[in-house]
């Protein structure tokens, strides 16, 4: 019927992939190249502030819509040294980081035990089927009503909603595993628990890392749109969003915004970064 | 469809289907830099067979895409047929060591073999029976409708083969055609392209790692040095035709010639060129 | 700076064994099947019924009102519709328009850019820092921003769906392009077939896994960045029904709204499964 598989993907930066220009011998990713790639980075950051500067200062876009690029970097430096501002990143940070802890408390026993037994996955299929591609965001109203606007709400939603890689990837990766391996552990005489502690769940782990960094980006979307949304929450999403209704500060939205994409990819990096430091021996199968 | 090769050069149209003149090629610059070919010249006559052996690693992938007209050189010129190559040429074709990327999965081999022929040229008709014709010289006639994926190894570069021949080359590049089929595939296929080669009247420069195959195919073998690459040796190859897999290998000439090769490359294009020592 | 990039779902995993060879065995082991696949759904339904009736709080109408409530809601229309209510014609064809209207344009936009990265090395380098820091931003983050530059109405709408879209689709049409084969490219270029038709003939085929695979996780994303914008500054579709009928405590209908949620989620999802299992019918069977 549909697919069992979740994205399982490869972690690769865009621009380090073999390339056709990469080719033979002058494709290796030497000194001079990973050099010339930061430096290209930095004439691109470069390049578009000025365009944006630019057409701001020679008026071919009105203020009101687009500050000049200077002006935003200002005005996010003034936001970054705000108390409110600080206190909503760190609402932020701590419903993702709560949200996506719980997700996989619950996401992992449940992908193991699924992964393992035929008849509990078929049983529960159905299920899973139905509630996966329900958006998570239809239910804000209906948490909201029920459970106020507190930090709990956020957590159901950010579960609702981040389980699913988590849960998908940890089924894939105990179906996965080696049979041999675990005859070989059986053979040794381990009793059924210590061989899933031992060998499917390590075996498992790399998926389960991949499942926990694309729920981590859900994690996030979910956390800013409830903010966004309810009106008593508090956090970046509030942030910006009050921005916005009370008095169109432009500046403020669009440094907010930007500041909510730097925590983004700060998450992104860490994320990656970690999955790369403990399972980099793992090499993902590429499409 | 005819692929019209200019033939309006006059110097050495007639003498030289493909003339290599000082071609050196460096990868990179600085420190980094990597001299891959260094100052080679050669020249292939009108339906010449002439086979490049080299060591592993001694820029035989690079001088193809050279010839190719892919990569354009740090120095030298290519001329085919007297006409100086500036970017791929027409009237020659590829088969490529790689069928398996070398073929498109989402095409059937048919579509595959008619890809490369343009729609101007020839109608949808045309090209279809241009396609069956060349499938049916590899013996691929009854699975024209089949995917490459479908196919094993040896097939899918008969069906490489089969849209170099639709292509209706004057020069034909084959790069370690067969590096990656097993060996009765391989004897199979050597015997295919020796005899297309006289029912399709081509020129052929055959890149190859493998000493005998390079012998056994050639009227001249091409014995190229490690890097940077420049040309060890001319060896004619003067076996009748027709060969034999059998018979062919066993005789004194080949195996002398086969013998020759293979020490000149051992010694990495020494001049001394001898496995005394 | 991490590519999350989505691979293409694979639907190698063997569905349910082939039904029974037929007589009573087969009817036997063919409802034994039925019983497990569907039996737990059934019983959490039955459960979700009866508990929902027992309980007295006001949030949770049992399911059968929802369904009855579904029902009156977008059917009980004048024959002449079609049976469909203005409330089906009104809000949720203006949300289906935005965000397919929204999904096209971010497709279109994301598959020209991602292609033009994905051929050039340089690009893709100046570029990096640049496009890594903008879709790291939530895609419903820049909602804000959208209103506040583009005002409410459906052009802000739209190009914030598209914005979002967007993303999911350059990201893997560039890995995709990018990916290529050196020699399948070097295949076009040695038979001197024209630049159009390596471009449609050669480089965007080999990239439409991945380019299909950013598509459906774009959809996901549509659906939800529509309902999103709805939820502010809007004066109809399904998101402005869902937060009205929220803050008017009218319960069912929020219910109602939600389930119709669930139901577009799971067509849509469907939709691009079976679109996608037949474009890349060669793709799977290729790499097997």
């Amino acid at each position: 019927m549909t697919s069992d598989v979740q994205p399982v993907d490869a972690q690769r930066r865009l621009s380090r992939r073999p390339t056709p220009e990469g080719e033979g011998r002058g494709g290796r990713p030497t000194r001079t190249t990973r050099r010339s790639r930061l430096w290209r980075g930095v004439v691109g950051v470069l390049a578009l502030g000025l365009v944006l500067e630019f057409v701001t200062r020679i008026g071919l876009v009105s203020p009101t819509f687009l500050p000049p690029f200077t002006t935003i970097l200002g005005e996010a430096v003034d936001v970054v040294g705000r108390q409110d501002f600080q206190e909503a990143v760190l609402s932020t940070v701590v419903s993702w980081g709560a949200g996506l802890a719980l997700s996989a408390a619950v996401a992992i026993p449940l992908g193991v035990v699924l992964g393992l037994s035929q008849v509990s996955y078929r049983a529960t299929r159905a299920v899973l089927d139905l509630l996966r591609p329900i958006p998570p965001i239809a239910l804000i109203p209906l948490v909201i009503l029920v459970m106020g606007q507190g930090l709990e709400m956020k957590l159901v939603l950010v579960v609702f909603a981040a389980l699913w890689p988590i849960l998908f990837n940890t089924i894939s990766g105990v179906h996965d595993v080696d049979v041999k391996a675990k005859e070989m552990a059986r053979s040794f005489g381990f009793s059924r628990l210590a061989v899933i502690r031992r060998v499917v769940v390590p075996s498992a782990a790399p998926f389960i890392a991949t499942g926990v960094r694309l729920s981590s980006s859900i994690a996030l979307i979910v956390v800013i749109t409830v903010e966004l949304i309810a009106g008593g929450a508090s956090g970046m999403g509030t942030f910006v969003a009050e921005a916005r209704a009370v008095g169109n500060q432009t500046e403020v939205v669009y440094a907010g915004t930007l500041l909510i994409g730097v925590v983004g990819l700060v998450i992104n990096l860490l994320m990656g970064a970690a999955e790369r430091r403990f399972f980099g021996w793992h090499t993902t199968k590429d499409v | 469809m005819s692929v019209t090769v200019p033939m309006t050069a006059t110097r050495s149209a007639v003498d030289a289907m493909l003339q290599v003149e000082g071609i050196t090629h460096v990868y990179g610059q600085g420190a980094t830099a990597h001299r891959a070919i260094e100052n080679l010249s050669f020249t292939v006559g009108p339906r010449e067979f002439v086979s490049i052996v080299g060591p592993s690693g001694a820029g035989k992938t690079t001088l193809l895409r050279i010839l190719s007209g892919l990569l354009t050189p740090t120095e030298g010129t290519v001329s085919l047929v007297g006409e100086p190559v500036d970017g791929v040429p027409e009237g020659m074709a590829m088969v490529f060591q790689d069928y398996s990327r070398s073929l498109l999965p989402w095409l059937s081999i048919e579509k595959n073999v008619m890809f490369p022929l343009t729609r101007t040229e020839a109608g949808r008709d045309e090209r279809r029976r241009i396609a069956r014709e060349s499938l049916e010289a590899v013996g691929l006639a009854d699975r024209h409708d089949r995917y490459p994926w479908q196919l094993s190894g040896g097939m899918q570069q008969r069906v490489a083969i089969a849209r170099a021949l639709a292509y209706r080359p004057r020069l034909l590049l084959m790069d370690e055609p067969f590096a990656s089929v097993d060996a009765q595939t391989r004897s199979d296929l050597e015997d295919l392209v020796l005899s297309l080669r006289d029912r399709y009247d081509m020129t052929i420069l055959f890149v190859t790692h493998d000493i005998d195959e390079s012998v056994y195919l050639a009227d001249r073998v091409l014995v190229l040095s490690r890097p940077p690459a420049h040309l060890v040796e001319e060896i004619p190859v003067p076996i009748p035709h027709p060969r034999d897999q059998i018979t062919t290998k066993e005789t004194d000439e080949f195996v002398d010639l086969r013998g020759r090769v293979a020490r000149l490359i051992r010694s990495g294009g020494q001049p001394d060129g001898g496995g005394s020592r | 700076m991490t590519t999350t990039e989505i691979r293409t779902t694979d639907a190698a995993n063997p569905g349910p064994a082939a039904p029974g060879k037929g007589g009573l065995r087969g009817t036997a082991r063919l409802s034994k099947r039925l019983a497990v696949d569907f039996g737990a759904l059934v019983v959490l339904v039955a459960l979700w019924q009866l508990a929902t009736s027992a309980a007295t709080t006001p949030f949770f109408p049992t399911p059968l009102e929802i369904v009855e409530n579904f029902g009156k809601m977008f059917f009980t229309g004048p024959p002449e519709h079609l049976f469909l209510t203005d409330a089906a014609t009104g809000d949720v064809f203006a949300s289906l328009w935005r965000m397919l209207l929204g999904y096209a344009i971010g497709c279109a936009w994301g598959i020209i850019v991602g292609t033009l990265l994905g051929r050039s090395r340089a690009a893709r380098e100046y570029t990096d820092p640049v496009v890594e820091l903008l879709r790291s931003i939530p895609a419903t983050a820049s909602l804000p921003l959208f209103i506040l530059v583009l005002g409410g109405g459906d052009f802000m709408r739209v190009a914030f769906i598209a914005w979002g879209v967007s993303w999911f689709v350059l990201i893997n049409t560039a890995s995709g392009v990018a990916s290529i084969h050196a020699t399948m490219l070097a295949m076009g270029r040695a038979f001197r077939v024209s630049r159009v038709r390596q471009l449609f003939g050669i480089i965007l085929p080999a990239a439409m896994p991945k380019i299909l695979a950013g598509m459906r996780i774009g959809l996901t994303a549509a659906l939800i960045l529509v309902v999103t914008s709805e939820f502010m500054v809007a004066t109809n579709g399904i998101g402005f029904q869902l937060i009205q009928a929220q803050r008017r405590f009218q319960v069912l209908d929020m219910w109602t709204w939600m389930l119709l949620l669930a139901v577009l989620g799971y067509l849509l999802n469907t939709i691009l499964e079976v679109t996608e299992g037949r474009l890349l019918a060669w793709h799977r069977k290729a790499r097997d």
